[in-house]
């Protein structure tokens, strides 16, 4: 089995190398997510748990397009607390959750490519998979949604080696409203490799 | 891939799955009359037991009841509250302002049924409605406070619910008169309009 591991890695390396020469771009990502607005007020607490997957075709040195996807999942424990609406209230604990999965057409500017830093500003465009959740008691209330979604970012591209880079960078989700859900927004801080 | 795989196999092991213990499904729902003015009220009636609801009403009327031992004390939990909120109780003969009739079961989906308190006072069996809008079934361990205006009259005969208090949660392997209690208190709390002081 360990062979077979090797074998994989050894050539997922040589196709990385590959890809590279013919002006191609793959990343993996890890992604911290903080919820505004309206996710925010869902769930305030910061997601640690997110991933980005990104693939780029470079145009030209300075300009590539792609796509991407990326998944940030939300929980929050709330307090015990009253919910009250007209005549009625509802206490006890919330648990929370938000499951975000946009899948979106991207576009990168690179400032100074072929160097040690290489900045880039980029924007993405689609639509984002929503999966809205509450537990209270025993009850348990969903809500799923497909939204359109766009993201700004920017970020840097820090040369590792002659195959791999290292990117760090900012994108700020915003969805629209739909589906009977609010839009939902949030700023992601994304870490990972470029190769 | 390795590392996607890898990546997912973290996320999934490390994802919250809520409730760690059985007091935190503790939910207590309230809901009230709006047309009902409290303020102007002072005297309730309860009966001394509080009815299990088991799902199959007995043909021959003969209902069941909490134990004394778990239902004496929730009782008198309820008499507390409502004596702090400044109502006097008195006997079901006693023309009360408002009646309470507490109910409690611990199996899933059972429907609130009228009939149950038949035993107590045949003016009780013509049921009721809600100007709210009420869950018909509720699963796991509940405790149902239903307080009724057994002045009211519609055409139908049956008597107009004012307040409701439903106390649900996941049932753990020992009985908690606390959590009880607890849950008791937070109705009335976040009740203030039952207040007639």
């Amino acid at each position: 089995m360990k062979k077979i591991f090797l074998a994989f890695i050894l050539m997922t390396g040589f196709f990385t190398i590959s890809v590279k020469a013919q002006s191609q771009m793959f990343s993996l990502q890890y992604s911290i997510g903080f919820g505004t607005g309206n996710t925010n007020e869902f769930i305030s607490a910061p997601s640690f748990r997110g991933i980005s997957f990104e693939y780029r075709k470079f145009i030209t040195p300075n300009h590539a397009i792609g796509f991407e996807t990326s998944y940030n999942f939300f929980y929050e424990k709330k307090d015990y607390a009253t919910y009250t609406d007209d005549n009625q209230s509802l206490s006890g604990i919330q648990f929370r959750y938000l499951h975000s999965l946009p899948i979106l057409a991207a576009y990168d500017y690179y400032f100074k490519p072929n160097q040690k830093y290489n900045p880039f500003v980029g924007a993405g465009i689609g639509c984002n998979i929503l999966d809205q959740r509450v537990d209270m008691g025993i009850y348990s209330f969903t809500n799923d949604a497909v939204q359109f979604a766009f993201r700004p970012e920017v970020g840097v591209l820090i040369q590792a080696n002659r195959n791999l880079d290292l990117i760090v960078a900012a994108k700020y989700f915003v969805s629209t409203k739909g589906n009977d859900m609010d839009g939902q927004n949030y700023l992601t801080i994304n870490l990972g490799f470029a190769f | 891939m390795l590392a996607l795989l890898t990546s997912f196999t973290l996320l999934t092991s490390c994802y919250p799955d809520g409730a760690d213990y059985a007091d935190e499904t503790d939910i207590v729902y309230t809901a009230f009359d709006k047309e009902m003015d409290f303020h102007s009220k002072g005297t309730y009636a309860m009966p001394d037991k509080i009815v299990k609801i088991t799902g199959d009403y007995p043909d021959d009327g003969e209902v069941e009841y909490i134990k004394d031992i778990y239902a004496g004390p929730i009782l008198a939990n309820i008499d507390t509250n409502m004596t702090a909120y400044g109502w006097t109780k008195v006997a079901q003969n006693a023309n009360p302002d408002v009646v309470i009739l507490p109910a409690a079961w611990s199996t899933t989906y059972i429907s609130y049924w009228y009939n149950y308190w038949c035993w107590w006072d045949p003016y009780y069996c013509g049921g009721w409605w809600y100007p709210y809008p009420v869950t018909s079934s509720y699963s796991a361990g509940t405790l149902l406070m239903n307080m009724i205006d057994p002045n009211s009259n519609d055409p139908n005969g049956t008597r107009k619910g004012v307040w409701i208090g439903v106390i649900n949660g996941l049932l753990s392997g020992s009985y908690s008169q606390n959590r009880v209690n607890n849950a008791v208190n937070q109705a009335f709390k976040q009740s203030p309009y039952l207040n007639t002081k």
